[in-house]
């Protein structure tokens, strides 16, 4: 029940993105994917529910080839599998409530009070009670982000996919955030696969961290074996200093 | 030199174009299979058959009342002396359910239904709701795609019935009032050659041009990249395709149905 | 919020399909609440009727037609047709098919066979019982299809005339002439035949037709006249009447201006019909005036020259004859343009036989042969 990326290559136009790329994330585990802006990191999170196909290598979620499921298997697959989108992508004709519904109808298996009822607990958990009936044009970004978040945990899937669920967040809110992606681990095991660019963050959810730096992953490992990493590009990233980077480049 | 390079270019732009008639037929194919999930798009359907049939009829009705006055106005002038005068009855109402009632119609709908649904997806696209669609396992076909072309088959044919009676109506409004003809002459004229085809013509004509107008736009938006300005190229691309398919359409009509 | 879409969508639809329904019943002139019944009529053809077209009884609309079919066994092409049940039929019922206007929409006519304007038509009887006998009125714009033709092979021929006059041609001339003839009579039976059946000649036409017969008793006149004249041989008195022929047409254009000045649009026509022939009439004087110094050599010719001019007559004459032909030669584009094309090409024939006389004497006794 793990997700596997297998040797990706993805590339758009001339442009490749990903060469190479292989991730694992066992079951019930939580992995950080770090890496800098524009590396393919959401490029990478899409192939595992096949928003994007690879142009070779095998994904594997739930034991099967992504690529070889019918259209009836794949849906099936993704209504186990929660989706946070870095843009929150909430559909903007729909009030909050709707948007949180969606994936609960689709599930088919509950009645209209479990649907507001799980609704609320969700909107709870992002702090965004009593938003039910706002459209998402008047959410701020910050808020809009949660309810996309709250979207995806909302029919408790087995799987889920985090692209930068904190980053524009502040502080305080960070913090319930992360111990919402802990807490869904925990009580549910999800398995999850979280993109960010706060070490801190990562630090505190993940239980692996994999840094992807021109199409590849360059480093694996938990938390503090990250943090101690002795590879420039790591410890560049990690301390934000674009020297180091620079001189891991040229040693490559 | 430069013939080759020209050569090379019309290479291209054939490939292109055989490129991208193939990506829109397998969207079209992909609807298509998407037409049994009725689940999904029924519930969709009334909302959007108001949004583009009902809500569109104004429009309609105002093209077609301006469209029976002048067409009552150009046929007297036309016919000056040898031809009887009832035979303005007869040129309108033929040529507002054959011709003006279903294209002036589907032109001007062309641009609001069509551009409509082309901006509407086309943000969808770009700010990812339609991958956010497919990540809570919604067939963005059944879901987007399907009640709209449906809407517009069911709705464009309606929307025309009442724009053909207001262009037949003002078009007799004018020659009582304009033309001192009387009511009796013009009812003459409108039933001398009138045929029931006619209306199914007419029906079935319209019906085309709604299913292409709104399956076109929802091409455009699905296949819109880039952000707002993408969203603004496929807007516009998909109200000069639609006006350009139902020109083709309304003569293929005339050619398959009317010899 | 869904319901109310569901309502607004509802109401359009309904009302849509019941305006659809409403419409094409009403377009196609149904009657409500009447009952109806169905008859049935064969003819040999049908021409350009229609499902749809009206059927007429004593010029009142009493049903349409609803199907037209080959008939079983060669019987021709059966028409089916709805009418008001409360009809009472003549006891030699039979319906007739016409044209209406001369714009290809046609009718049905419920008459009595032995009416007199039907007697003359050609029932077609089917084998097949409660099948009611049918006729069919030649259309219009077939005939004046076949007039053009002919005045298309007159123009050929004039031309050929030029390049080789034998006498070959001159039989094909004088079949050509006589063909425009025929055809002329036959398109003014026609006319009257139609302005008997319809009754529908305006009341202005009416008037004008009245005063047109007094006027076409001129040319006949004439036409005799030139007839007399031509038979006699003199020259002299020959010239005398054609001096008067064209005078007498020239008081008949003006006569007919007077009797259609209520119509503007008749007025042109004729008037412009008119002048043609006295224009023709100009170029016959004309030609033998040519023709004079010559006539006393060629002698034995003459006779065969005065048939020829017969033959010219006899179509100035049909023209003129019949009350019916003018009226409707006014009314009719079509007809009109075929008559005028008709008479150019023999005034261009006329002209060309003054520029050299010599060629064509030599022929001309050919002609008579
Ligand atoms: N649909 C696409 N078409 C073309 N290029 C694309 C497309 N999607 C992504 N790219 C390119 O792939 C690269 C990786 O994009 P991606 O969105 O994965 O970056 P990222 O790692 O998520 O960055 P960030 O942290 O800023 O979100 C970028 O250079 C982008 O231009
Ligand atoms: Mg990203």
């Amino acid at each position: 029940m793990s997700i596997e990326l297998i040797d990706i290559y993805k590339s758009f136009g001339p442009k490749e993105v990903l060469k190479g790329f292989t991730l694992t994330v066992p079951e019930g585990d939580t992995v950080s994917l770090v890496g800098f802006s524009g590396s393919g990191k959401s490029v990478a999170l899409k192939h595992v529910v096949r928003l994007l196909s690879p142009d070779s290598g095998v994904v594997r979620v739930d034991d099967q080839d992504v690529a070889g499921l019918s259209r009836h298997e794949l849906y099936e697959l993704r209504r186990q599998v929660g989706f946070v989108f870095q843009f929150a992508a909430l559909f903007d004709s729909m009030t909050i409530r709707e948007n949180l519904s969606m994936g609960l109808i689709k599930q088919g298996t509950h009645t209209e009070a479990e649907i507001e009822q799980r609704i609320n607990e969700s909107l709870n958990m992002v702090e965004l009670e009593g938003f039910e009936d706002r459209m998402p044009a008047e959410l701020s970004g910050g808020q809009r982000k949660r309810a996309g978040l709250a979207r995806a945990i909302a029919f408790r899937p087995k799987y889920l996919l985090y692209d930068e669920p904190t980053s524009g967040l502040d502080p305080v809110t960070t913090t319930v955030i992360d111990r919402l992606i802990l807490k869904m681990k925990k009580e549910l095991g999800v398995t999850s696969l979280v993109i960010t660019h706060d070490m801190k963050s990562a630090d505190r959810v993940s239980d692996r961290v994999a840094m992807l730096f021109e199409g590849r992953i360059i480093e694996e490992g938990t938390p503090d074996e990250i943090a101690k990493s002795e590879n420039p590009i790591v410890r560049g990233f990690v301390d934000g200093e674009p020297e180091l980077v620079e001189q891991g480049r040229l040693d490559q | 030199m430069s013939a080759q390079r020209s050569f090379a270019w019309i290479g291209a732009k054939s490939t292109e174009g055989f490129a991208a008639f193939g990506r829109f037929s397998s969207f079209t194919a992909e609807a298509g299979r998407a037409v049994p999930d009725l689940k999904t798009w029924g519930k969709l359907l009334f909302p959007l058959m108001k949004r583009i049939g009902v809500d569109s009829i104004p429009i309609a009705l105002f093209l077609a009342a301006f469209t029976g006055i002048v067409l009552a106005l150009q046929a007297s002038y036309t016919f000056t002396g040898a031809i009887p005068m009832y035979f303005v009855g007869t040129l309108v109402g033929k040529t507002m359910i054959l011709e003006l009632g279903p294209v002036l119609t589907g032109l001007a709908l062309s641009g609001r239904v069509g551009a409509n649904i082309a901006a509407e997806l086309g943000t969808m696209r770009v700010s990812e709701q339609i991958d956010a669609l497919e990540t809570l396992s919604y067939n963005p076909h059944s879901y987007l795609v399907v009640p709209r072309v449906v809407a517009g088959l069911l709705m464009f044919p309606v929307i025309v019935v009442f724009a053909n009676a207001i262009g037949i109506v003002s078009g007799w409004i004018t020659a009582i009032n304009l033309l001192e003809m009387t009511s009796q002459e013009f009812i003459r004229g409108l039933r001398l050659f009138f045929e029931p085809f006619d209306i199914t013509y007419s029906l079935i004509k319209t019906g085309s041009f709604g299913f292409a107008i709104t399956l076109i736009g929802c091409y455009q938006g699905f296949t819109t990249t880039g952000g707002a300005q993408g969203v603004g190229t496929a807007t516009t691309r998909a109200v000069v395709l639609s006006s350009m398919m139902i020109l083709v359409l309304d003569a293929f009509w005339a050619v398959t149905l009317l010899q | 919020m869904r319901f109310k879409n569901e309502a607004v969508v509802g109401a359009v639809v309904l009302l849509a399909v019941i305006l659809v329904l409403f419409g094409s019943f009403w377009l196609a002139g149904r009657q409500w609440g009447v009952q109806h019944v169905e008859i049935v009529a064969a003819f040999r053809e049908v021409g350009e009727l229609r499902e749809g077209n009206p059927v007429n009884y004593r010029g009142v609309r009493v049903g349409q037609v609803t199907g037209i079919r080959l008939g079983p066994m060669g019987d021709g092409v059966f028409v089916t047709m709805d009418v008001n049940e409360e009809l009472d039929l003549p006891p030699d019922v039979g319906v007739v098919v016409s044209p209406v206007s001369l714009f290809g929409d046609w009718q049905a006519q419920i008459v009595s066979q032995s009416a007199p304007a039907v007697r003359q038509l050609e029932f077609t009887v089917a084998t097949v019982p409660d099948v009611l006998p049918g006729a069919a009125l030649p259309d219009m714009s077939q005939l004046t299809a076949v007039a053009a033709r002919i005045a298309d092979q007159v123009e050929v021929l004039t031309e050929r005339v030029e390049l080789a006059f034998t006498e070959e041609t001159a039989i094909k001339l004088r079949q050509a002439v006589g063909d425009v003839s025929e055809i002329t009579a036959q398109i003014s039976g026609f006319v009257d035949q139609q302005t008997v059946v319809y009754d529908q000649v305006s009341q202005q036409v009416l008037v004008a037709t009245g005063n047109i017969t007094d006027a076409t008793a001129s040319v006949t006149r004439v036409a005799q006249d030139l007839e007399v004249a031509i038979q006699a041989g003199d020259i002299q008195r020959m010239m005398a009447n054609v001096s008067e022929t064209s005078e007498n047409l020239r008081i008949l254009s003006a006569e007919l201006g007077e009797a259609t000045a209520g119509v503007p649009s008749l007025i042109t026509r004729a008037d412009a019909a008119m002048i043609s022939f006295s224009e023709l009439a100009e170029d016959v004087r004309q030609t033998l005036r040519v023709l004079e110094p010559q006539l006393e050599e060629i002698g034995p010719t003459l006779a065969q020259a005065r048939q020829a001019m017969a033959t010219l007559d006899e179509t100035i004459e049909r023209f003129g004859n019949d009350e019916g032909t003018l009226a409707r030669l006014a009314d009719d584009p079509a007809l009109y343009e075929e008559t005028q094309a008709a008479i150019v090409t023999l005034r261009r024939l006329m002209a060309d036989i003054q520029s050299e006389p010599g060629k064509y004497l030599r022929n001309i006794r050919l002609l008579g042969r």
